[in-house]
């Protein structure tokens, strides 16, 4: 019997039920935990798409991830808005992620790159920088940079992960799942907040990711010590994206008590998955 | 059959064509089962030609055909393709903003509830400047008073104007957020612009707080918390103190009802803070938790609630200051003194038990049954994650004496609750003493201590009013100390 590509999915759905079955018993504690059954559930949908990604016919898996990153785009300047007058950086924002979408499709990576210079150097600088001379220029480039960092550039390397060997978009889909659990349970690094706590989720998630990667490595043609720089590396990224989003939060005066309709869940969920793509394409692709 | 295919036509558009583009633009409604089954008179602010669409999708398709957005004839009317538009794809009636002299404008309107239908209605008038509510005109007195008992449903609508404000030609797909107001008649005896005025309120009053905007953020607002054992003396103060600070900078007062004050008075915002229906079970909790004790459980929710409230202007773009009528950080702690701790409670147990309060620390396990028996507000609001009450920049405490305080209790003629005996206040007044000196100790805060025999309520909001005065920087102060 051949285990080769059912593994990496197996895996995968073992992870997100791993996931899924703390957060249910443990929502009902509030607080930080109150969130996990929306996380798991997002889970579900991620895993799907990077099934989808993987192996079906790839303009399904596309399309759905550019309409992903389009919605998260859009919560997103909803959450952090821009000047009147940056309506057309915006607009290129969104056009930016078809486009580059596009590239990947045709597994072009300097036409990827190339749209992706050409937005984020020409493009957007300069439609932000038209219009009349208010006040927040430098304040709304970086609102739009970081957006389209995170949410097209990192986006953006799930898609060309579809390009590589079956299995390996649902190994980075474990591993981030496996690194970011023990950080959402015992709450993320904050100065005030029970640092000590935060380090030893980290400390458990980082061993964990390791030790997964290294395990699961095999089935997808990797030898255990890539699998575990790759867990590691992807328990990095996701560590990052999490302070990330819990700084941009706090920038945002986003928090519980004046969440505008559960508007940043979305973001809280996607910015550690994609966060990682990027590190772990390049590693995976050209370093493993 | 005209008005039949009419209908066909318009359901068909919504689905093919109004409802999916909204979906794009993700529209999330709150609230949205408040609007009633019958006849209503949605009222909203306008910012951009989205906002009639948004609000259509508010009510179920088959109801589609019998709600009907009030237009402008002038704007409308300019051409074949805005006419086919307005009236086809959204089902208008179009009203003159301008009438000829002797004629009703408000005809199509009126003929449309007379037949039951509902309506959508702008009371601005116009669109108007991107985010800035404009006063609503005197027509949606008019309707009101014409229909004595007609349903008007508040909402609020935000995002709109930021996708497609007026002087844009392209809409950039941004997220959209209803928020439905409950439905309520108003008084048909009043002025046609007092009506106005109060259907303008309830719809301000859905308003989320301002989203932040690039640039340096504000300071939190300065909070006061007006405390002491006697309720009316408490109350006259924070009335005072409310209006005072409102005479320098626009001012919210933490009570039932949630109050607003500056240079033009002093304000109720909303009668009552509701409870949420999710959070009802709160309460139930803690009068579980303490059958026959002091803090009855629908008081407890209510005091989640209104310290939520309070946490949500932590931004500082509403309010400059906010004058609480007490405040669940030092009630709590004073009333955990008062009845665990019977002056054993010293600094340190007092810092564990403000970190538990505000969310620094959870109460370990093992210390569960000790908090649940003798402190279980402390222990719901940790171990649930309630609310993180925000601590007081300010402490007002009046001081009276038990005797007197009793004396007024029972001049009200009601049931005494259990915690209403002279002994019990005289250890509440002393908890309330020894809480604000250990938390001045240890949070930098200012204690201001009035005797209310001595002092009118007049007279401490205006040394309370010098004192803030003092401790409040002028604005640019800062700039000039840096220049």
């Amino acid at each position: 019997m051949n285990f080769d590509y059912p593994w990496s999915i197996v895996s995968l759905g073992v992870a997100v039920l791993v996931v899924g079955v703390p957060s249910l018993l443990l929502a009902s504690r509030g607080g930080r935990f109150r969130g996990l059954p929306g996380w798991a559930g997002f889970w579900v949908f991620f895993s799907i798409l990077l099934v989808l990604l993987s192996r079906v016919i790839p303009w399904i898996g596309f399309t759905i991830l550019g309409l992903l990153l389009l919605g998260s785009l859009r919560e997103y300047f909803y959450l952090a808005p821009l000047r009147p007058q940056d309506r057309w950086a915006v607009l290129f924002a969104y056009l930016l992620v078809p486009v580059s979408l596009y590239a990947i499709f045709i597994d072009s990576y300097p036409a990827f790159a190339t749209a992706i210079m050409m937005f984020l150097f020409l493009f957007i600088p300069t439609g932000l920088s038209l219009g009349s001379p208010e006040k927040g220029l430098l304040d709304s480039t970086g609102r739009v940079m970081l957006a389209l960092l995170v949410f097209v550039f990192c986006g953006e390397h799930l898609a060309w992960m579809a390009h590589e060997p079956s299995g390996r978009l649902e190994l980075f889909g474990t591993l981030v799942l496996v690194s970011e659990l023990p950080q959402r349970l015992t709450g993320r690094i904050r100065l005030h907040d029970g640092v000590f706590r935060a380090l030893g989720g980290m400390t458990v998630s980082f061993a964990a990711a390791a030790g997964v990667g290294a395990w699961l490595a095999p089935w997808i043609g990797l030898d255990p010590r890539e699998g575990l720089i790759a867990g590691l590396l992807v328990c990095l990224c996701v560590t990052a994206g999490g302070v990330v989003t819990a700084a941009v939060a706090h920038d945002l005066s986003l928090s519980a008590s004046n969440a505008r309709l559960g508007r940043a869940a979305l973001l809280d969920r996607i910015t550690p998955a994609i966060y990682a793509a990027p590190l772990y394409y390049h590693y995976v692709s050209h370093f493993a | 059959m005209r008005r039949a295919l009419r209908s066909f036509l318009l359901i068909v558009s919504h689905i093919g064509f109004v409802r999916p583009v909204l979906a794009i633009l993700g529209v999330r409604y709150r609230r949205r089962n408040l609007v009633p089954r019958g006849p209503c008179l949605v009222v909203a602010n306008h910012n951009s030609h989205l906002d009639a669409a948004v609000l259509l999708t508010l009510f179920p398709l088959s109801r589609v055909p019998r709600v009907h957005p009030v237009a402008a004839a002038d704007y409308f009317g300019k051409t074949w393709f805005l006419r086919a538009l307005s009236m086809f794809l959204m089902n208008a009636i179009p009203i003159e903003r301008k009438p000829i002299a002797g004629s009703d404008p408000l005809a199509s309107v009126k003929q449309a509830i007379d037949a039951g239908d509902s309506l959508i209605f702008f009371p601005e008038g116009s669109r108007g400047e991107a985010g800035v509510v404009a006063p609503f005109r005197q027509g949606i007195g008019r309707i009101i008073r014409a229909f004595p008992g007609l349903q008007v449903v508040p909402v609020f609508l935000s995002g709109p104007e930021r996708i497609w404000p007026r002087g844009q030609v392209v809409p950039v797909p941004l997220s959209i957020d209803a928020n439905v107001g409950k439905p309520r008649s108003y008084s048909h005896t009043a002025d046609y612009q007092e009506v106005a005025e109060q259907v303008r309120r309830d719809v301000l009053a859905l308003a989320p707080p301002p989203p932040p905007v690039p640039g340096p953020r504000p300071a939190p607002p300065l909070r006061v918390a007006v405390c002491g054992i006697e309720p009316e003396k408490r109350r006259a103060a924070f009335l005072k103190i409310l209006e005072r600070l409102g005479t320098a900078e626009r001012t919210i007062g933490i009570s039932a009802p949630l109050m607003e004050a500056d240079d033009r008075g002093v304000r109720e915002l909303v009668r009552t803070i509701p409870v949420a229906r999710s959070r009802g079970w709160v309460g139930f909790l803690a009068r579980l938790l303490r059958i026959g004790g002091l803090h009855k459980g629908s008081k407890f929710a209510e005091m989640v609630e209104r310290a939520r409230v309070d946490a949500a202007f932590d931004h500082g773009r509403i309010a400059r200051f906010v004058v609480g009528n007490g405040n669940a950080l030092v009630d709590v702690l004073a009333w955990a003194e008062a009845e665990v701790y019977n002056g054993k409670f010293d600094a340190s147990e007092m810092q564990r038990l403000v970190d538990y309060l505000t969310g620094r620390r959870r109460i370990p396990a093992r210390a569960w049954w000790r908090y649940i028996r003798h402190a279980p507000e402390v222990w719901l609001l940790n171990t649930l994650d309630l609310v993180r009450p925000p601590a007081p920049d300010v402490i007002v405490l009046l001081k009276t004496s038990p005797a007197e305080a009793m004396a007024r209790i029972r001049a009200r003629g009601e049931e005494l609750e259990p915690h209403e005996n002279e002994a019990f206040l005289e250890k509440l007044e002393g908890a309330y003493d020894q809480v604000s000196k250990v938390l001045q100790r240890h949070r930098r805060l200012e204690v201001l201590e009035f005797e209310t025999e001595e002092r009118s309520a007049q007279d401490i909001a205006n040394t309370v009013g010098d004192r803030i005065r003092d401790l409040t920087p002028e604005p640019g102060a800062a700039n000039a100390t840096h220049s």
